[in-house]
């Protein structure tokens, strides 16, 4: 797993500090590199893809949608994705509101249903902005909202974590759930993008 | 202090760095990289050391957000995630004494390819050492560099000096400074440099000296 191992050469500092941290954790007993391995491909194996297959259960399974929207962790689990630790609200758009997610504190984000969050998410301009001027970065994705839409954003300040369920596009009636699931996005499920048909 | 540096010195205090939302900045700029496997590991350390997997309690998200909000502002910005991330985790591990800064410096010394330093036997482990030196020895002062609470300024580290006298045995405050006993105690000596020693571009007479108290685990036979 330590491609530095192979071929010395120094590290930069903060890659020479993980390394170092993680023999000494493994020298003293506290985890072994094969769990540090099993983690890593734990997250690796977590995408954006989950939470669409979680959205187009919903769209089509409305007694789905209902528990989903009332407990969106056991809802998720019920569809066999382990979400260790994440208490997941789940927050539905509608005609008259469009959700959006930020962390203005410091990057929360559903990282253990959708994986690690893009870089954007983590940026100071989305942190800072998200919350007072949604319309204005919303825009800046492509994404125009009538003002008669109220934007509900939501800033992950403590302990839940969000994941916005976006609206069923027209036009997909008799769609498969995978084929459904294909038109969700991870900035659909941020709420900085919404589904469409194509 | 004038009262307007004043006020913007409470302004520093009432709203942390980290607390940034409805604050000004530019477009949104949607960057995305591929994961380093390092940064992968510092999140796979996370979620080892905070317990969502394998049970193990030893740091909590909070410690990993209150160290990172503690980050000076300029390398807060400057930083990238997940070095964050894992300077964090390293002060939390240290705060709580899960390991020892002294051995991540060494650690990370050797990494880095200086690895002098890290060959250093520690002489933190056990009990009391006693004291190495004795006045008119000549020592060197550690090139290290740990995080967290140190009372070896860097202006000495590396420079060679000479032990004026031994001070006696004191708890060792990189420990005291997180809520523990500070031992094994350090002996304490007064060491005094040559100021040109210390100054390459030092201006005053060559025989100009400094003295400064430096714990016996900063010093090797020079």
């Amino acid at each position: 797993m330590n491609e530095e191992r192979g071929n010395y050469r120094p590290l930069a500092y903060f890659q020479a500090m993980e390394a170092s941290l993680r023999e000494l954790l493994v020298e003293k007993g506290i985890l072994t590199d094969a769990e540090v391995e099993a983690a890593v491909e734990d997250m690796r194996a977590r995408g954006p893809e989950r939470g669409a297959r979680v959205v187009a259960r919903a769209w089509t399974d409305p007694a789905f949608r209902t528990r989903l929207l009332a407990d969106g962790t056991r809802a998720c689990e019920e569809l066999g994705l382990d979400m260790p630790a994440l208490r997941l609200v789940v927050v539905e758009n509608t005609p008259a509101v469009h959700n959006a997610i930020v962390c203005t504190l410091c990057s929360c984000y559903p990282r253990m249903l959708l994986g690690l969050p893009p870089d954007w998410y983590k940026s100071r301009a989305y942190r800072s902005r998200m919350v007072r001027e949604p319309r204005a970065v919303l825009a800046e994705f492509g994404l125009v909202l009538p003002e008669s839409v109220e934007i509900r954003v939501h800033d992950s300040t403590a302990d839940m974590r969000y994941m916005v369920l976006p609206m069923r596009p027209a036009g997909t009636e008799g769609w498969s759930e995978e084929r459904l699931a294909s038109l969700v996005t991870r900035d659909a499920l941020i709420g900085v993008a919404v589904p469409k048909a194509v | 202090m004038r009262d307007e540096d004043r006020q913007a010195v409470a302004a520093l205090l009432r709203r942390g760095h980290h607390d940034i939302g409805g604050l000004a900045a530019g477009p949104v700029e949607k960057s995305e990289h591929d994961y380093a496997e390092w940064e992968r590991r510092v999140d796979a350390l996370m979620v080892l050391l905070s317990g969502v997997r394998g049970g193990r309690r030893l740091m909590t998200v909070d410690e990993l957000r209150r160290n990172i909000e503690a980050l000076p502002p300029e390398a807060y910005d400057r930083m990238g995630y997940y070095e964050r991330w894992v300077t964090a985790i390293a002060q939390t591990l240290i705060q709580r004494g899960v390991i020892r800064a002294d051995e991540l410096a060494r650690r990370m010394a050797e990494k880095e390819g200086w690895t002098r330093d890290a060959r250093d036997p520690p002489q933190l482990a056990g009990g009391e050492p006693p004291p190495q030196f004795s006045p008119g020895d000549r020592v060197r002062v550690r090139v290290a560099f740990p995080l967290g609470h140190v009372r070896t300024p860097y202006y000495v580290r590396g420079a060679t000096g000479v032990i004026e006298r031994c001070c006696g045995s004191f708890g060792n405050p990189e420990e005291l400074a997180h809520g523990r006993p500070g031992e094994p105690r350090q002996p304490l000596y007064r060491v005094r440099f040559r100021q040109k020693d210390l100054w390459p571009d030092y201006r005053g007479a060559g025989d100009d000296t400094l003295e400064v108290e430096i714990y016996q685990h900063w010093l090797e036979p020079a």
